[in-house]
């Protein structure tokens, strides 16, 4: 069972591994390791941004969610759905008309000041840095089971790969690892869900026998069985939903693509994508999981318990409807989503390092190509050595939690500045900054005074703050803030259209 | 148009937040089985559709123009 697993993993590998070699002979300008040289066509972006997308969180968390609380789920795949329809809408076209490389770029053509450029790269490597972490935890736990690795020796050849990519392939090499790991994904998926359709004997049987072997019956497939509250329930859709229009490493693939048109047309061919593999994990592989791996002494202890955890769920079904091979299989599939989203993190945080924060002051004329390129490389190994590290350190922390953090913080920090700098004449440089601060520190800060920080963590009786998805307080916060301070600093009469 | 699709967008997306928030709200047909199927699996997958199909038709709609594009505050 491991050899086809480790099979499955070095070819992996060397096929990321050549896909970089060929990306670095293809060009090692700026345009090219930041945005591919904007030569991806809208079809294949869509599939990047797919496969940019769909992490190893998302698409085995959510089966070990369905594992739990049944159709409750439908959030985790609804709220992505609804975002992409939203970038389609506000911002896919604007952002490709008025970026070159970064969204610093965007809020510079808007604002036209130096700090916005200084802001979106803070912002930018403070949620992908965070996000990164979470897949660093979740890939060194997941890779441990997987191939009988440490958690350390896993993370540590997770965080090398991403750093080869993206120092040596850039954005191209990038690309090209996420259309495989999507690809292979959908594949994978619709092989698993053909197989467990098959083994349990049709869907209406898949249905029944789910609902016999869970603790919640036929309540598996009705609404409340995650049990959260109202305002946490829309929070979160909102949170993620939000989240996903904030996110630097998905917006900065919209400037891969020649222009506006091919912009819109990858969200469609993303939404594609992703809506295919969301329906099949949600109508078949989620209640086939509870069907095949629920008291199945091969996959759980005594106790019931998942071996490696819930989010080994689907890894189990593989192995329970498939065999060996499609477990090895499903297994490198995991592996190379993990590749994929880490690659576009590591990205976005190397460029928003070197064209941002660094060259804040300077145009696109005045910079050393060669001097910003250089420092997007030592960014690059630089964020792969700190998420490495963090990772280690922070190995014990619930995924979930990290990842809600990163979105979190992106819809309440990157989103209302994004869409108010837009679409709003009226904000300004001030209302803009004060906005996203308060929306970072509220952000983080409500997540800390949430039970699951404040009391899972902290170990204090009560939280402060009651919910755990704190989206729905802190993105309007931001929004607020932007727009007083913006009114107390519109420049005077005549100055305005400057 | 482009105001109103956000807006579609963004119910279809709520509206089933708040049903798992507030499960008593939650018709009594809708775990139901059809098809061999619970409706409510059916309605959700028919609503991840949707949003495809809509991707779909918004990616038909001109360009919007953004302040940028007009002159706005500093």
């Amino acid at each position: 069972m491991i050899s086809t697993a480790v099979i499955c993993f070095i070819a992996t590998v060397a096929l990321t591994l050549v896909i970089t070699a060929w990306a670095a002979r293809r060009g090692q300008d700026r345009a090219s390791m930041y945005a591919a040289s904007s030569s991806i066509t809208g079809g294949q972006n869509g599939l990047a941004i797919a496969g940019d997308f769909m992490s190893a969180t998302t698409v085995l968390g959510v089966v070990g969610l369905y594992f739990l609380g049944g159709v409750d789920t439908m959030i985790y795949f609804i709220a992505p759905l609804a975002s992409l329809c939203l970038i389609l809408l506000w911002i896919a076209g604007p952002l490709r008309r008025l970026g070159q490389f970064t969204l610093g770029d965007v809020l510079v053509a808007r604002l036209n000041d130096p700090k916005m450029r200084v802001f979106s790269g803070i912002s930018t490597i403070v949620i992908s840095l965070i996000y990164l972490v979470a897949q660093l935890v979740g890939a060194g736990a997941l890779i441990s089971v997987l191939f009988g690795l440490s958690f350390n020796h896993a993370v540590v050849i997770v965080g090398a790969l991403m750093a080869i990519y993206i120092v040596f392939g850039g954005m191209l090499a990038a690309t090209w690892v996420q259309i495989i790991k999507a690809v292979l994904l959908l594949i994978g998926i619709v092989v698993l869900a053909g197989l467990s359709i098959q083994a349990g004997g049709g869907v209406g049987g898949l249905y029944d026998k789910a609902a016999a072997v869970h603790a919640l019956g036929e309540r598996l497939f009705s609404f409340g069985g995650l049990k959260l509250d109202l305002f946490s329930t829309v929070s979160l859709a909102a949170g993620l939903t939000l989240g996903i229009l904030g996110l630097p490493h998905l917006l900065i693939r919209l400037f891969t693509v020649p222009d506006e048109r091919a912009a819109r047309r990858s969200i469609v061919s993303a939404c594609l994508a992703i809506g295919l593999v969301f329906i099949l994990t949600f109508a078949v592989i989620g209640p086939a999981g509870v069907a095949f791996v629920t008291h199945n002494p091969a996959f759980t202890d005594a106790s019931g318990a998942v071996s490696g955890g819930n989010n080994m769920v689907a890894i189990h079904l593989a192995d329970a409807v498939g065999g060996p091979v499609l477990y090895g299989v499903f297994s490198a599939i995991a592996f190379a989503t993990i590749l994929a989203v880490v690659a576009g993190l590591t990205i976005a945080i190397a460029s928003a390092t070197s064209h941002d924060v660094f060259h804040a002051g300077h145009t696109n004329q005045d910079r050393s190509e060669a001097g910003e390129l250089w420092l997007f490389r030592l960014a690059a190994i630089a964020a792969a050595v700190v998420a490495v590290l963090l990772a280690i350190v922070f190995q014990k922390e619930n995924v979930a939690y990290l990842v809600a953090l990163a979105m979190t913080v992106a819809a309440s920090t990157n989103f209302p500045v994004v869409i108010l700098s837009l679409y709003w004449r009226g904000l300004t440089t001030a209302g803009a900054l004060s906005g996203g601060l308060v929306g970072l520190v509220a952000s983080v800060g409500l997540i800390v005074l949430s039970p699951g920080v404040w009391v899972k963590v902290l170990h204090h009786s009560t939280a402060i703050f009651p919910s755990e998805y704190p989206a729905l307080a802190s993105a309007p916060l931001a929004f607020l803030v932007c727009w007083l301070v913006s009114k107390a600093t519109q420049p005077r009469s005549g100055a305005a259209h400057a | 148009m482009r105001s109103i699709g956000a807006l579609l967008a963004i119910i279809l997306c709520a509206a089933p937040a708040v049903l798992a928030g507030l499960p008593s709200l939650q018709p009594a047909w809708f775990a139901e089985r059809t098809w061999g199927a619970p409706n409510s699996v059916i309605a959700m997958s028919v609503l991840m559709l949707a949003f495809v199909v809509l991707a779909g038709l918004f990616a038909g709609l001109s360009d919007v123009r953004t302040v940028h594009e007009h002159g706005g505050s500093k």
